[in-house]
């Protein structure tokens, strides 16, 4: 009674040894498997990398975005709260829309990281991110482009010879932080659609 | 084949008028991308010399590409350039995009994946605009501060007031790209299939 791979029950009295079927109602429990949800992982790793991207835009403003130096000697900086005399003209407080910025993809990173627990939300957490790394994206864009065009002003002054200027660590960050908040994006969006992907597989079962 | 009363039933075809809420978040994507290219083609601020004394152009005006400085050349004038073309163009292209994708999912019954498509790019669209009215704000009240500082006038251009209208337009297209169902004109009753399957052929 053994190897035939059938179930049968024991003759009464009898001593009875049991091979189980495969898929046999009854048979052995199956071992449970765990499956990585990888929307999820995702959508975590989204919301880790929008938190760094924040952290990063945060602390840029409080930076150098550019420093000038005339004649090797007196040097100026430019942070995006103030100017010690680099920039020519006033102060452009770029630290406004960046702390825009770092506080919206915050809050797309507390989003994302809530509707790893709460389902409902998971649609407007890609939304809210989308909104979010848009606003990002365009004012680093804008402050990087500013930041590199007056050094580019500043070195043309002359042919250089007057003052020479470089960017500081805070385009560094704002780079970074663009980098970091893109990709932040992507494991969203990639996240949203492999949800969508189990949901469908999930009804056809 | 014949048309019959509009409710569905099992193996029927029903033709569904197209949603009318997702065509006007066509529309306002539309709307929203215009007002975009528009604020590329006008003036964020403009800076002149009242009195002609100080031998300031007679008028520096910042503009997508940097600024316009009429009768200078570019080798004999320096301004620290803000260019917004870039981000601008791509907001234009994926709010068109947001546009084309709500005409598409206007044919759906329920919100399918072209509906979430245009409602995702419109927000890509409102918020890279966003940003720009934002760096916009600072670049625009430095060159007002300065210009009062150095006794040359300054006023506000257009082009910050297109890029909100844009920005209200986008979220307004967003918001109305999920929204509706479609109604039953009618229900096409296809013939069965073992009708064909006894066809002579």
């Amino acid at each position: 009674m053994s190897g035939s791979g059938t179930w049968q029950p024991p003759a009464p009295g009898g001593t009875a040894s049991v091979a189980w079927a495969v898929g046999a109602p009854g048979g052995a429990p199956a071992v449970p498997r765990r499956t990585v949800d990888g929307g999820a992982v995702l959508r975590l790793v989204g919301a880790g990398l929008l938190l760094l991207a924040a952290g990063l835009t945060a602390v840029a403003p409080f930076t150098d975005l550019f420093s000038v130096s005339y004649d090797g000697e007196a040097t100026s900086s430019a942070t995006g709260w103030e100017d010690d005399a680099a920039a020519p003209g006033e102060t452009v407080l770029f630290g406004i829309p960046l702390v825009v910025a770092a506080a919206l993809l915050l809050g797309a990173a507390g989003l994302a990281a809530a509707a790893h627990r709460l389902a409902g939300l998971r649609r407007t957490a890609v939304a809210g991110a989308v909104l979010a790394v848009g606003v990002f994206a365009a004012v680093t864009w804008l402050v990087i482009g500013y930041s590199r065009d007056l050094v580019a002003t500043v070195t043309g002054i002359g042919d250089g010879s007057l003052a020479d200027a470089e960017t500081g660590s805070g385009v560094l960050l704002a780079t970074l932080a663009l980098l970091t908040g893109l990709g932040g994006l992507a494991a969203l969006l990639v996240g949203a659609a492999l949800d969508r992907t189990s949901s469908a597989a999930e009804g056809l079962r | 084949m014949t048309a019959s009363a509009p409710a569905t039933r099992p193996g029927g075809v029903p033709v569904l008028r197209p949603v009318g809420v997702r065509q006007v978040s066509a529309g306002l994507a539309t709307g929203a991308a215009v007002t975009a290219v528009l604020s590329l083609g006008v003036g964020l601020t403009s800076t002149w010399d009242p009195t002609g004394e100080t031998g300031y152009p007679d008028v520096v005006t910042r503009v997508a590409g940097g600024e316009s400085v009429p009768g200078w050349d570019d080798g004999t004038w320096s301004w620290v350039s803000l260019d917004w073309t870039l981000p601008g163009m791509l907001a234009v292209l994926l709010l068109t995009a947001a546009a084309v994708a709500a005409l598409l999912g206007a044919r759906d019954d329920e919100p399918g994946a072209w509906s979430s498509v245009a409602q995702l790019t419109a927000l890509a669209g409102a918020g890279l605009l966003a940003g720009i009215a934002g760096v916009q704000a600072v670049v625009g009240r430095g060159d007002i501060a300065q210009a009062e500082g150095q006794d040359l006038s300054a006023q506000w251009g257009p082009a910050t007031g297109l890029v909100v209208a844009g920005v209200l337009l986008a979220l307004a297209a967003a918001a109305t790209a999920r929204r509706g169902r479609a109604r039953v004109l009618a229900v096409v009753d296809l013939p069965a299939r073992e009708q064909w399957a006894g066809a002579p052929r």
